[in-house]
């Protein structure tokens, strides 16, 4: 079984997000079929092949590990809940994206405005500076860091719905007309949502940098 | 392509968001206008910044967390029965179509039950007047409203006080000195087939029943509104109606 998960985690990574509709292997959606009559097994496997999309949106809408965990957890069950209404012509990481998206905007809402304000930090993920680490390796790293501060605290400042559209088209990569659908919108709608984060972060980014630069 | 028209087109073209057509425009600008370049440049900039906020990587035990919590969780719920089943199958759109449907049937049954009720009570006023005229057409079971002072307290009359009601000598068209005893009356015989009467006020009635005997006559009349009838008793006067009445008694 996990070489079988495996291969199809191959085949879709492939495939990608936006041509997934269209030619999904037949052991995708076998397994898809066996989780809608209730196999927890075959639900496990489809949660093995989709949970770094759904972390990592949760993760980029949310902006913090502990939450985005939270999240995960929460669209997955409320995924084998309602895994009865989706229909298998359907792209089921499309439909997942949806629920994530849902997910995510019900927990930012309960948690109120994120901090905007809070000062520019480091990336954890960046770690302890490496001694043998040559000083414009360290001095990369660290700017490196802070642009990433910097597009999470735009990315706060937008609203939810542009927030997660241009999340969707930007970060996971997927086209306009896949995004208008999860979202329930018309592509135009979308264009001109994805045009607004896209000039809205660019002012935020552009201001912080003169802001930086005065200090 | 104009710098305001483009400038609202950078940051669709510079990720490939615009039509073939409209990213030609673009671009053919952008080589003659240095200021519009140099504000596509700082787009592909900020987005590039955008694309380099990735999610840190998680190691499978974060996975494995998330997904042993799922499972313990489905686990931990109790097997779905079938009406949740078809609960959970249904589209919050059709249950909200038939939510609406359902409320529009009762609002409409409530409006037929509320603007029914006239007839209703119409038609049990004329149930308890055909059920009066028949008691009042036996003369022995008649029931006979009792007369009243200004007080509201029933007036007793012997029998042999009960005035009798004739017509005065002096003025044979006008009625005698004793009020007419409904008592008194007893009603014989109907009239079918009403004749509409002209009764003033531009308002055409029915004249329903005349029912008479020696000494008095009940006239009901029934007006264009279903709900009001009239129920006129007068001293039988040979002058007293109309010639157009009297013929039709007859």
């Amino acid at each position: 079984m996990p070489g079988e998960v495996a291969n199809i985690a191959l085949i879709m990574d492939r495939i990608g997000p936006e041509d997934a509709s269209c030619e999904r292997p037949a052991s995708f959606m076998r397994l898809v079929e066996r989780a809608k009559s209730g196999d927890t097994a075959a639900f496990e496997q489809l949660m093995i092949l989709s949970q770094r999309k759904v972390v990592s949106t949760a993760w980029r809408l949310l902006g913090s590990e502990d939450d985005a965990r939270d999240a995960a957890q929460e669209v997955f069950l409320r995924a084998f809940k309602y895994l009865g209404r989706f229909k298998s012509e359907r792209d089921f990481y499309a439909w997942l994206y949806g629920i994530t998206i849902n997910v995510c905007r019900d927990m930012a809402r309960r948690r109120g405005p994120s901090p905007v304000s809070a000062p520019l930090e480091t990336d954890k993920r960046t770690g302890p500076p490496d001694p043998l680490a040559s000083a414009e390796d360290a001095e990369a790293r660290v700017l490196l860091a802070q642009r990433r501060a910097m597009i999470a605290r735009a990315l706060a400042t937008l609203p939810v719905k542009e927030r997660a559209v241009i999340i969707l088209r930007d970060l996971e990569g997927l086209s306009t007309d896949e995004v208008a659908r999860i979202m329930g919108s018309r592509p135009t709608t979308i264009r001109s949502q994805i045009s607004t984060a896209r000039a809205k972060i660019k002012q935020y980014c552009d201001r912080l940098m003169r802001q930086e630069r005065k200090r | 392509m104009d710098c305001r028209r483009t400038e609202n087109l950078i940051p669709l073209y510079v990720e490939g968001d615009l039509t073939s057509l409209q990213a030609r425009a673009v671009a053919d600008h952008l080589h003659v206008c240095d200021r519009c370049h140099s504000l596509a440049d700082q787009y592909r900039d900020s987005q590039a910044w955008l694309h380099a906020y990735a999610p840190p990587d998680f190691d499978s035990a974060f996975y494995n967390r998330i997904r042993r919590a799922v499972l313990k969780e489905i686990d931990d719920q109790p097997a779905p029965g079938w009406l949740q089943l078809f609960a959970q199958s249904l589209k919050p759109s059709v249950v909200f179509a038939v939510c609406l449907a359902v409320l529009f049937i009762f609002g409409a049954i409530l409006f037929v039950i509320s603007s029914g009720k006239p007839y209703l009570n119409a038609a049990r006023q004329d149930q308890a007047l055909t059920k009066a005229e028949l008691q009042a057409s036996r003369p022995e079971t008649a029931t006979v409203p009792q007369a009243r002072n200004l007080s509201g307290a029933a007036v007793q009359k012997s029998p042999a006080a009960r005035p009798v009601l004739r017509p005065s000598k002096k003025h044979p068209r006008k009625l005698g000195a004793a009020p007419l005893a409904p008592e008194t009356t007893a009603i014989r015989g109907r009239q079918s087939a009403p004749p509409l009467v002209d009764v003033g006020y531009d308002q055409k009635i029915a004249r329903n029943n005349v029912a008479s005997d020696e000494t008095a006559l009940k006239i009901e009349i029934q007006t264009s509104d279903p709900n009001i009838r009239i129920i006129w008793f007068a001293p039988k006067a040979p002058n007293l109606l109309s010639p157009h009445i009297q013929n039709s008694n007859r």
